[in-house]
C-alpha cells in the first residue's frame, strides 16, 4: 500500500481522539533546527466538522489485539489495516511542518504484540524528531495502556504532552464495552507521569541541566453517550482525575457512529450539545470555583441540555442573587450567568474608578438579557423583580427550534448546525 | 486646524504626537493625513537595518512610557501608562484611516483627563482602541496559522515561498515569529503590500508583489489534502464553525480547502455506509421480555431464529448451551462441530467425548456442569465429502456474544472454564495468547474464578502420538486443579481464587 493510502487509513483511525491542543509549552528552536512552541497553540486549519487541525494526528498502526467496542480499531472490526514505519512518520511530520501546515505531531497507536513494543516504536519516532531532525515543534504521545514505567519516562523526555485515555467514567462501563481495559491501569500510568513531572519540577531550579519532562503536562479523554453513565458520573471522574493527577485537560468526546461499529453500542450518537455542556461544566470546575456536586442534581444526574450549566445553577440557587457588581467579591461575580473570566476582570478594574450602572454593562460584550435578572448595579435594576418569579426559567430558555439545530441528525447531514 | 502628515509608521506618529502634546495642541484641532505614496520608501525603510527577530516590545521607541523626552526645552511631564504604547503600536498597523486621530485623542485624554482611562473598557475611545487591537492581533494570529509555504528547488538549496493576504499591515509584526520558528530554513513570505525574506541569518523586507509571482505547486500538497480529508469526521458537520475560524477569504492560498466541497458532497454517502456497515448483534433476537424475566429456556427458544452473523446460512440449527441451570461450573467452547450441528446439542462429538472422559478421570460430576460455546452456529467449508470446521472471525464472535453473556448472567457460575482462544477472547475482550494466560485462576465480570485452558478438539488434531499424550496429560492436570478448586469452594468461606493464586 502506498504512503497516501496508509495515511488515509491511519489518520481516519486517529481522528476520534478529540485532543488537539498545542499550547502551554515554551520550547526554543534548536540550533540548526526548525520548530518551536511559544506558549500559544495555533490552529492551522479547520475541517467541515468544525474541528481544528493543529497537529498531524495519526496512528503508528491500527492493528490492535484489544476488542474495545467503542473503538474503530478493535480486533473484531472489519476496517482495513495499515502501519507506518518510524522513518515515514518522521519524514511526514517534517514535510508538513516546513510548509507551516501543522504545529507538530500527535501520535497514538493500536496495540501490536505488546504494549511495550508499541510504545517503544512511538518513543523512537519522538526521539528521531528531536535528536536527528532537531525538531522543536510540539509532540503529543499517547501512553499505551499498560506500558512500562521506563518507557513512559523516555517518552516524557521527548514529548511535550503525554496522555492516557480513561475512555469511560466507570469501571462497570469498561467491563461492558472493553473488558480487558482497567481504570486502575490507566490511572497507574497517570500516576507515574505525574510523579515524574513533579520530580523534574523540583530538580529544575537547582540543576540547570535537568531535562524537561512532558512540559505540556498530561490529558485524557472520556467518551460520552456510549453507555448509560450520567454527566454526574463523568464530572465526578473528571474532577477526581484533575485533582489526583494534576491533568491539564479532560476531553469529552460525544460517541460518534464509526464504520463497522460494534453491536453493543447505541445506534444513535448523543446530541453534540451534551458534549458542549460538559465542556462548559469542566470550565466551571477549573476556573470558576464550582464543585462538581453543584452542577447536577440528585434527581437527574445529567446537565440541562436547554440551559448552560451556570445559568442552570443560578436558577436553582436564586437565594445567592442578586450579586452587586460594584461590591461583590470576585468569586461571586464569577457565578453570574453570562459573565466570563475576562469580563469579570474588566469589571473589577473599572469599578475601582467608577460605580457601574446597568447601561454601562450593556456597553460590554456580555449577554445582558440573561444577566440582568441576577445582578444589582448603581441606580437600581428593575429586572431583579423577576428573580423570584416562577416563570424565570421560561424567560431564560432559548426558543425550542434553536435546540433542534443541535439535535437533529438530518440537519447534521445537510451541513448546518 | 493643523495638518499632520504621517508616514504610515508607528515611530513617526509617536514622534509627532509627542511634539503636539508638548505644544498643548488639542486633538480636535489636528487633521491627520496619511502619506499615500509610500511604496518607494518601504525597502529603504528596513533594508539597511538588521531586524531583531524578537517581537517588538512596547516602548521600544520610547522607554518607560515617558512622553516628555528631550526635544522640548519646556519639559512638560506627560507620563502615560506603558501599556498604551504596546496597544498603540498594534492599532497603528490597522488599515483604519482614523487610527492616528484616535490614538492621539486617547493620548491627550490620558495626559489631561484620566491616567486610568485604559481601564474603563466601556469608554467609546477605549472600546474602539480595543477593537482595532483585537482585529490586528487576530490577523497576526491567522497569518501565523494560514501561511502555506511551497518548496522551490534552487541552487543554494530548497527555498520555501508563500503568498499571503493579511487584512492589515502586519508583516513586520509577524515576520520575527517565522524567523524564530523556521530558523534553519530559507523562506520568503510575499504579500501585496510588503514582502519579507529570511536567509537563515537576517530578515530583509522587500516591496509587495502580486499573487501571480508566487510558486504555484508543491508535490506534498496532495499528501496534505489526503490527511485533511481523512481527519474530517462526516458524522458531525459544523460548517458555520469552520467558516468562523477559517474565513473564506483565506481559502484560495490554502491548498487543503480545495477538497472541502467534495468532502461535503460525499459525507451523506459515507454516513450511510457507516450505518450499513454496523455489525449486527444477537441482541436483536433476544426474547421480547423484560430482562429480569429471561430464563435459559426463553433464551434458547429465541436463539433458534438468530441471524446476527452469516454463519447461520450454512448451519443446520442453532446449538445453544445445555446442562445444569444452577451449575457451579460452566465450560465454554468455540463453536459446535459437525455432530453437534446435526443433533442440535453441544459437546456430543469427538471433542465432547474427550471432555467427558477427562471430567470423569478427575472426578468432576457432569451433573453440576453446564456446557456451551462462544458461537452458537457451525461454521465450515466443504472438503471432499466432509464439512471441515472453520474458525469464526472476531466479528462473528462479537455478534454472538450477547447469548453467551446472557447464559453466564443467569447461571453465575462459581468457576468459569474457557476452552481455547475463541472462548477466551469473547469473555476477556482482547485477542488472547493461550500459552500466556492458561492454567491459572483470575477474576472476570462473569466469574471470580475464570480459568483458561486448551480446547479438547485441539488435542484431537495433534497427530504425533507422543506429543498428544503430553498435551493430554497437561489438560488432565489442569482439570484436576479445577476439580480441587471446586472442592475448596464447598468448604465454607474459602475463596478459591486467592488460595490457588498463592501457590
Amino acid at each position: 500500500m502506498d504512503l497516501k493510502a496508509r495515511l488515509a487509513i491511519l489518520a481516519d483511525a486517529a481522528k476520534y481522539d478529540a485532543s488537539c491542543a498545542s499550547s502551554g509549552v515554551k520550547r526554543k528552536t534548536a540550533p540548526g533546527g526548525i520548530g518551536n512552541s511559544e506558549g500559544m497553540g495555533i490552529c492551522h486549519s479547520y475541517t467541515p466538522d468544525g474541528r481544528c487541525v493543529s497537529l498531524l494526528k495519526i496512528l503508528l498502526t491500527n492493528h490492535c489485539i484489544y476488542d474495545c467496542s467503542y473503538c474503530v480499531n478493535r480486533v473484531s472490526s472489519a476496517v482495513k489495516r495499515a502501519k507506518f514505519t518510524v522513518d515515514e512518520i518522521v519524514a511526514l511530520t517534517m514535510d508538513f511542518y516546513r510548509r507551516n501546515y501543522i504545529e507538530g505531531l500527535f501520535l497514538s497507536s493500536g496495540v501490536i504484540r505488546s504494549s511495550d513494543q508499541t510504545m517503544e516504536e512511538m518513543v523512537d519516532v519522538a526521539r528521531k524528531l528531536r535528536v536527528e531532525q532537531r525538531f522543536g515543534g510540539y509532540i503529543h504521545l499517547k501512553a499505551v495502556a499498560g506500558c512500562s514505567r521506563e518507557l513512559l519516562e523516555k517518552a516524557g523526555l521527548y514529548a511535550d504532552r503525554l496522555s492516557a485515555n480513561i475512555e469511560l467514567p466507570l469501571q462497570s462501563d469498561l467491563d461492558l464495552l472493553a473488558p480487558a481495559k482497567k481504570q486502575v491501569d490507566v490511572e497507574k500510568s497517570m500516576g507515574e507521569i505525574r510523579e515524574k513531572i513533579l520530580e523534574t519540577k523540583e530538580h529544575a531550579p537547582r540543576f540547570k541541566s535537568t531535562p524537561k519532562f512532558a512540559p505540556g503536562g498530561q490529558s485524557t479523554q472520556m467518551i460520552v453517550g456510549a453507555t448509560a453513565s450520567t454527566d454526574a458520573d463523568i464530572l465526578k471522574k473528571a474532577s477526581q482525575l484533575y485533582k489526583g493527577y494534576s491533568l491539564k485537560r479532560v476531553y469529552y468526546s460525544a460517541f460518534s457512529p464509526i464504520p463497522h461499529g460494534a453491536p453493543i453500542l447505541p445506534l444513535k450518537s448523543p446530541p453534540l450539545i451534551r458534549e458542549h455542556r460538559l465542556y462548559q461544566a469542566d470550565w466551571l470546575l477549573r476556573f470558576y470555583g464550582f464543585k462538581e456536586s453543584e452542577l447536577t442534581t440528585p434527581e437527574s444526574g445529567n446537565l440541562d441540555l436547554n440551559l448552560d450549566p451556570k445559568l442552570s445553577w443560578a436558577i436553582r440557587n436564586r437565594q445567592f442573587f442578586p450579586v452587586d457588581v460594584n461590591r461583590a467579591p470576585k468569586s461571586h461575580l464569577l457565578r453570574i450567568p453570562g459573565l466570563g473570566l475576562k469580563s469579570v476582570e474588566k469589571i473589577l478594574e473599572m469599578r475601582r474608578f467608577r460605580a457601574l450602572r446597568l447601561e454601562d454593562l450593556g456597553k460590554m460584550h456580555v449577554p445582558l438579557h440573561r444577566m440582568k435578572y441576577f445582578i444589582q448595579a448603581q441606580g437600581g435594576n428593575p429586572s431583579i423583580r423577576a428573580l423570584d418569579s416562577t416563570s424565570l426559567r421560561d424567560l431564560l430558555s432559548p426558543p425550542a427550534e434553536q435546540l433542534d439545530l443541535f439535535q437533529s441528525a438530518t440537519l447534521a447531514r445537510t451541513g448546518e448546525g | 486646524m493643523r495638518e499632520v502628515v504621517i508616514e504610515k509608521k508607528f515611530s513617526d506618529w509617536r514622534l509627532k504626537a509627542r511634539g503636539l502634546l508638548n505644544e498643548n495642541i488639542p486633538p480636535d484641532s489636528i487633521f491627520w493625513k496619511e502619506e499615500t505614496d509610500d511604496q518607494s520608501e518601504l525597502p529603504g525603510l528596513f533594508s539597511n537595518r538588521t531586524e531583531s527577530i524578537a517581537d517588538a516590545q512596547p516602548g521600544l521607541f520610547l522607554l518607560g512610557g515617558d512622553f516628555s523626552s528631550t526635544p522640548n526645552p519646556k519639559k512638560i511631564e506627560h507620563r502615560v501608562p506603558k501599556e498604551f504604547l504596546g496597544l498603540a503600536e498594534y492599532a497603528s498597523s490597522h488599515r483604519s484611516p482614523s487610527r492616528w486621530a484616535l490614538l492621539y485623542r486617547i493620548l491627550w485624554r490620558l495626559a489631561h483627563e484620566d491616567p486610568h482611562l485604559l481601564k474603563i473598557s466601556i469608554d467609546p475611545d477605549v472600546a474602539e482602541l480595543d477593537s482595532l487591537v483585537r482585529q490586528v492581533r487576530k490577523d497576526m494570529h491567522k497569518m501565523k496559522a494560514f501561511v502555506r509555504f511551497r518548496e522551490v528547488a534552487e541552487a543554494e538549496g530548497p527555498h520555501f515561498i508563500a503568498w499571503h493576504r493579511p487584512d492589515h499591515s502586519i508583516v513586520p509584526l509577524v515576520a520575527p515569529f517565522f524567523a524564530r520558528r523556521f530558523a534553519a530554513m530559507r523562506w520568503t513570505i510575499l504579500t501585496d503590500e510588503l514582502s519579507v525574506r529570511w536567509d537563515g541569518k537576517s530578515l530583509e523586507y522587500l516591496p509587495g508583489c502580486p499573487r501571480s509571482e508566487a510558486p504555484t505547486e508543491d508535490a506534498i500538497e496532495e499528501v496534505w489534502k489526503t490527511y485533511y480529508a481523512s481527519t474530517f469526521n462526516p458524522a458531525r458537520i459544523k460548517l458555520r464553525m469552520m467558516k468562523k475560524e477559517m474565513a473564506v477569504r483565506y481559502w484560495d492560498t490554502m491548498p487543503e480547502t480545495a477538497v472541502i466541497r467534495d468532502l461535503l458532497r460525499d459525507s451523506t454517502r459515507r454516513l450511510d455506509e457507516f450505518f450499513e456497515s454496523q455489525a449486527r448483534s444477537a441482541k436483536e433476537w433476544f426474547p421480547k421480555l423484560p430482562e429480569q424475566d429471561f430464563t435459559l429456556s426463553t433464551l434458547r427458544e429465541s436463539a433458534k431464529d438468530c441471524r446476527a452473523c452469516g454463519i447461520c446460512e450454512g448451519a443446520t440449527q442453532t446449538v445453544f448451551g445445555e446442562g445444569n441451570e444452577r451449575a457451579k461450573i460452566v465450560f465454554v467452547g468455540e463453536q459446535p462441530g459437525d455432530s453437534e450441528d446435526r443433533a442440535g446439542r453441544p459437546f456430543i462429538g469427538p471433542a465432547g467425548e474427550l471432555l467427558n472422559e477427562v471430567l470423569q478421570t478427575v472426578g468432576i460430576d457432569r451433573n453440576v456442569t453446564y456446557v456451551t460455546n462462544a458461537v452458537k452456529h457451525f461454521k465450515w467449508i466443504r472438503q471432499g465429502k466432509i464439512r471441515l470446521h472453520q474458525k469464526p472471525i472476531s466479528s462473528e464472535v462479537t455478534a454472538c456474544q450477547p447469548w453467551l453473556r446472557a447464559e453466564l448472567e443467569l447461571i453465575k457460575p462459581r468457576v468459569l472454564v474457557l476452552l481455547g482462544a475463541t472462548a477466551a477472547q469473547s469473555i476477556i475482550g482482547k485477542s488472547v495468547r493461550l500459552e500466556e494466560m492458561r492454567g491459572r485462576f483470575f477474576p472476570t465480570v462473569h466469574s471470580a474464578n475464570t480459568f483458561i485452558t486448551t480446547h479438547p478438539a485441539a488435542l484431537l488434531r495433534i497427530t504425533d502420538p507422543d506429543e498428544r499424550k503430553k498435551h493430554e496429560a497437561r489438560f488432565i492436570d489442569e482439570m484436576a486443579v479445577i476439580r480441587a478448586a471446586l472442592d475448596s469452594l464447598d468448604q465454607p468461606e474459602a475463596e478459591v481464587s486467592s488460595t490457588l493464586l498463592e501457590r
